[in-house]
C-alpha cells in the first residue's frame, strides 16, 4: 500500500485537474437546461430576439475562419524542412510576448495618426484600415498571435516524423523534392495540426480580451456580448449570459466540424495530387527565416515605440518625437504597480509549478499504467470556449462561498496552463528512450530515482521551457481572474485590458511593458542547461 | 532491358575506413551481399550507392548503370530502389496511395481509374487486393514488408538495394518473406545489392563481397 501511495496521490491529482473542466461544462449545461424547464421556450424566444444577434454570431465565425486560414496559410509557406534552433527560438519569443501589449503596440503604430506614418513623413492623418475598434485590427493581432502557435506546433510535429527518411525514400521512387514535400511531408503534419487548428478556431470566435480592445463595438464579437450580458447582474441578463454560452458551445462545435472538414478536403486534394507529376514548387529555404526575422523586427518596432510612449509628454500629431519626457511618471506607475506586480507573478509561479508538475506526471502515469489519456480531454479547456468553463466553475465556486479566494483562482487557471504545457511537453518526451529508465531500473535504481538521475537532466530544457510556457499562459489570462476573483485580486492582465480600454496612455503603456518584462523572464527560464540538448 | 550494373574498381573513404573494392558486375537477377562488421560502412556505401548525399564518404571512380556513369546524377534519375529494415510506408496515406505514390512518369499521365487498375492488379498478383484501402498501421510486419518491395518495383528500379531488409521480421516469417522477395526481384530482372548480418539471408546464388577483406 505505502509503495502504490505515490501513484494513488498522482492519480488522484491529475484525474482531479482533468475532471474539472468537465464538470464546469455539465453544470453550466444542466443549469441551464434546468431553468428551461422552469420557464418554458419563452425565455428562448427572447434571447433569439436580441438585435443584433446574427451579425454578432457572423463576426466571431468570420473572425474565427479568417484568423484560422491565414495563419494556416502562413505556416504552410514558412514551414522548414528542417527546423532550425534559431528559427524555434524565434517562434518561442513570438509566444512569450504578450498579446495584448501586441495589439496595442501595433494600433499605435498603425492607426492612422500612428508611428509608422510619422516616421514615412505624413502630415495628416492617414486613412488605415488599423484603426483601434475594427475587425481587421482584431484579425492582424490575432493572426499574429495564432501564427507563431501554429508554426510551433506543426515544427514539433515535423521533429517527430521520419522526413529525411521520407525523402530519401521518395527520391528512390523517381519524386522530385517538391512532390516529397507537397505529398507526403505536408499532409503528414496537417494531420497532426488539427487539435491546434481547432484551438486556434474555438479561440478566436470566443476571444474576449483582445477584442475588447481591438474589436467592433456595436455590435461587438459575440463573445464579448456574452460578456457584458455576464457583467451585468440583470435575472435577464444572466439568462441571456446562459443561452449565449450554449450558442458559442454550438458555434465552437460548428468551427470543429468546419476544421475537420477543411483537413479532408486539403487531404483529397493533396491525395488527388499523387496522380500527377505537377505540383507547386518547394518553399524557399530562406522563407521561414525571412518571415520570423520580419515578425521579430514587428515586435521589437513595437516594444521600441511603447518604450517611447511610456515617458513621452505632449506627443501629438505629426510629431516623430515626443516634446518632452518625464520619467517621475514612470517610476511612480512601477511603484504603485508593485502589489500588482506580486500578486501577477504569484499566481504565475504557483500555476505553473502545478501545470508542469501535473504534466510531467500525466506522462509519466500514462507509461506507469501503458494506457494513454485521452487528449481530448486533457485538451478539452482549449476546445470550448473558455468563458463557458468560467461560468460553470463560477456556479460550482458559489454553491461554497460567496468570498474569492486564492485557490479557487488558481484551479481556474490550471486546465488551461496544463492543456498548453502538455502541448508543449509530451511530444518531446515521446522521443525519450524510455528503455533508460529500464536499464537503471535493473541496476537497482527506483524509478524515481531513475527519472531524476537520467530523465528529467535529458528534458531539463524542455521541462524549463515548458514551466516558463505555463506561466506565461498564467500571466496573460484575463477572464479566469476577472470572473472568479470579482475584482478583489488584480493582475498585470485585467489592469492592462481595464485600463486600455479608455485609450492608449503612458499608464497604460508601463503596465504593458511591465508584463511583457514578467513574461519574457518567465520564458528565460528555458535556458536551465540539461545533461543533453533536448 | 536486362540491367547491368558495374564498376572496375572502387577506391571509397567510408568515414575513418579506405577500401579498394574489386570489380563488379550485375546482371539480370544478380545478387551482391556486402558483408563485413558492425562500423565497417556497409549501409553508407548502400546509401552513397543510391545517391544519398554523406559528408563522411567519398570516392573519385565511377559506377556505371547501363553503361552510364551514375555519380554525378540525382537520387531521382538513378532509378535504383531502396529497401530497409524500416519499410517506412507513408503512414498517413493508404496501401493504394503508397503504391500510387510510386508510379512512375508515363504512369502519372494516365487517368487515376487506370492508374487505380493498374495498382489493384499489381496488389492481386501478391494476394493482398483486399488491403488496398487499409492504412499502413492495419498491415502485419510481412504484409508491410511485401507492400514496400512491390511499392519499390512499382517505380521500375535498375538494381535494388537491401538494407537488412528482413531483419525485423520474427523468424517464421523471415524465410517465407526472404523467399518471396528475390522470387519477386528474379521475376522483375532486377539485380539487387543486400547489406545483412545474417548468412541465413544469403541465396545460395549470391555473389559475397566482404568489405574487411578489401579494407587499406
Amino acid at each position: 500500500m505505502a509503495r502504490s501511495l505515490p501513484i494513488i496521490v498522482a492519480t488522484s491529482w491529475v484525474g482531479f485537474c482533468l475532471v474539472l473542466p468537465v464538470l464546469g461544462v455539465l453544470l453550466l449545461i444542466g443549469d441551464g437546461l434546468w431553468r428551461v424547464l422552469g420557464r418554458g421556450a419563452e425565455l428562448l424566444s427572447s434571447f433569439f430576439e436580441v438585435p443584433g444577434l446574427l451579425s454578432m454570431v457572423g463576426q466571431s465565425l468570420g473572425t474565427a475562419l479568417i484568423s484560422v486560414f491565414i495563419s494556416f496559410v502562413l505556416v504552410l509557406l514558412t514551414l522548414p524542412h528542417t527546423l532550425q534552433r534559431s528559427q524555434s527560438w524565434f517562434a518561442r519569443v513570438l509566444i512569450g510576448m504578450p498579446h495584448l501589449v501586441v495589439a496595442i503596440g501595433l494600433v499605435w503604430l498603425l492607426a492612422p495618426t500612428g508611428w509608422l506614418w510619422r516616421v514615412f513623413g505624413a502630415t495628416e492623418p492617414s486613412i488605415t484600415l488599423f484603426e483601434q475598434q475594427s475587425l481587421i485590427s482584431l484579425w492582424l493581432v490575432l493572426v499574429l498571435k495564432e501564427f507563431p502557435f501554429l508554426w510551433l506546433v506543426a515544427g514539433i510535429a515535423l521533429k517527430r516524423l521520419p522526413v529525411a527518411n521520407w525523402f530519401v525514400q521518395g527520391r528512390a521512387l523517381g519524386r522530385t523534392d517538391a512532390q516529397i514535400w507537397w505529398l507526403v511531408v505536408v499532409p503528414a503534419v496537417v494531420r497532426q495540426l488539427r487539435l491546434a487548428l481547432i484551438i486556434v478556431a474555438v479561440y478566436s470566435a470566443s476571444v474576449v480580451d483582445v477584442a475588447l480592445l481591438l474589436g467592433p463595438q456595436s455590435p461587438p464579437l459575440f463573445a464579448v456580448q456574452v460578456y457584458q450580458w455576464f457583467m451585468d447582474f440583470g435575472p435577464q441578463r444572466a439568462d441571456y449570459a446562459r443561452w449565449g454560452s450554449i450558442l458559442l458551445l454550438a458555434l465552437s462545435l460548428l468551427l470543429v466540424g468546419i476544421v475537420v472538414l477543411h483537413e479532408r478536403v486539403f487531404l483529397w486534394l493533396t491525395a488527388r495530387g499523387l496522380s500527377r507529376s505537377r505540383v507547386l514548387g518547394l518553399p524557399p529555404a530562406w522563407l521561414p527565416q525571412v518571415m520570423l526575422t520580419v515578425l521579430l523586427c514587428l515586435l521589437v518596432l513595437i516594444v521600441f515605440q511603447l518604450l517611447i510612449l511610456t515617458g513621452a509628454r505632449g506627443w501629438f500629431f505629426p510629431q516623430l518625437w515626443p516634446a518632452s519626457w518625464e520619467l517621475q511618471q514612470v517610476l511612480q506607475t512601477v511603484q504603485n504597480l508593485a502589489p500588482t506586480i506580486l500578486s501577477s507573478f504569484l499566481l504565475a509561479a504557483v500555476v505553473s509549478v502545478l501545470a508542469t508538475v501535473t504534466v510531467v506526471l500525466l506522462t509519466e502515469l500514462q507509461r506507469h499504467y501503458q494506457k494513454q489519456v485521452s487528449l481530448t480531454l486533457v485538451l478539452l479547456p482549449l476546445l470550448l470556449p473558455q468563458i463557458i468553463l468560467l461560468l460553470g466553475w463560477q456556479s460550482a465556486y458559489f454553491l461554497f462561498s460567496n468570498t474569492p479566494h486564492w485557490a479557487w483562482i488558481v484551479l481556474c487557471h490550471l486546465p488551461f496552463s496544463i492543456a498548453y504545457t502538455f502541448i508543449v511537453y509530451a511530444p518531446i518526451e515521446a522521443l525519450y528512450p524510455q528503455r533508460t529508465l529500464v536499464v537503471a531500473q535493473s541496476l537497482g535504481h527506483s524509478y524515481w530515482q531513475a527519472w531524476w538521475r537520467l530523465k528529467a537532466r535529458s528534458l531539463a530544457r524542455v521541462i524549463g521551457f515548458s514551466f516558463g510556457f505555463a506561466a506565461v499562459i498564467a500571466l496573460a489570462q484575463y477572464l479566469p481572474v476577472q470572473m472568479t476573483a470579482a475584482g478583489r485580486v488584480q493582475t498585470l492582465t485585467t489592469e492592462f485590458v481595464s485600463l486600455a480600454s479608455g485609450g492608449i496612455r503612458p499608464e497604460v503603456v508601463t503596465i504593458g511593458l511591465v508584463l511583457t518584462l514578467v513574461s519574457f523572464i518567465a520564458l528565460s527560464l528555458q535556458t536551465v542547461k540539461g545533461d543533453t540538448q533536448s | 532491358m536486362i540491367t547491368k550494373f558495374a564498376w572496375q574498381q572502387l577506391a571509397i573513404q567510408l568515414g575513418m575506413r579506405e577500401y579498394r573494392l574489386p570489380p563488379i558486375e550485375l546482371t539480370g537477377s544478380d545478387c551482391l551481399v556486402l558483408m563485413g562488421g558492425s562500423g565497417a560502412g556497409k549501409s553508407s556505401l548502400l546509401h552513397w550507392l543510391l545517391g544519398d548525399k554523406q559528408t563522411h564518404v567519398s570516392c573519385r571512380d565511377e559506377v556505371y548503370l547501363n553503361g552510364e556513369p551514375i555519380n554525378d546524377k540525382s537520387i531521382q534519375a538513378r532509378r535504383i530502389g531502396l529497401l530497409m529494415q524500416d519499410v517506412l510506408l507513408f503512414e498517413h496515406l493508404s496501401v493504394l496511395d503508397n503504391l500510387r505514390f510510386a508510379l512512375p512518369h508515363r504512369w502519372r499521365r494516365k487517368k487515376p481509374a487506370e492508374q487505380q487498375a493498374y495498382l489493384l492488379e499489381r496488389l492481386s498478383q501478391i494476394e493482398m487486393a483486399e488491403f488496398a484501402n487499409a492504412a499502413p498501421a492495419q498491415l502485419s510486419g510481412g504484409q508491410a514488408a511485401r507492400i514496400g518491395l512491390l511499392r519499390a518495383l512499382i517505380a521500375e528500379p535498375l538494381l535494388m538495394l537491401l538494407d537488412e531488409p528482413f531483419a525485423a521480421l520474427d523468424p517464421r516469417l523471415r524465410s517465407k518473406i526472404r523467399d518471396w522477395t528475390f522470387a519477386q526481384l528474379q521475376q522483375a530482372e532486377v539485380p539487387c545489392i543486400m547489406v545483412t548480418h545474417d548468412l541465413g539471408d544469403i541465396p545460395a546464388t549470391a555473389k559475397q563481397l566482404n568489405l574487411e577483406d578489401y579494407h587499406v
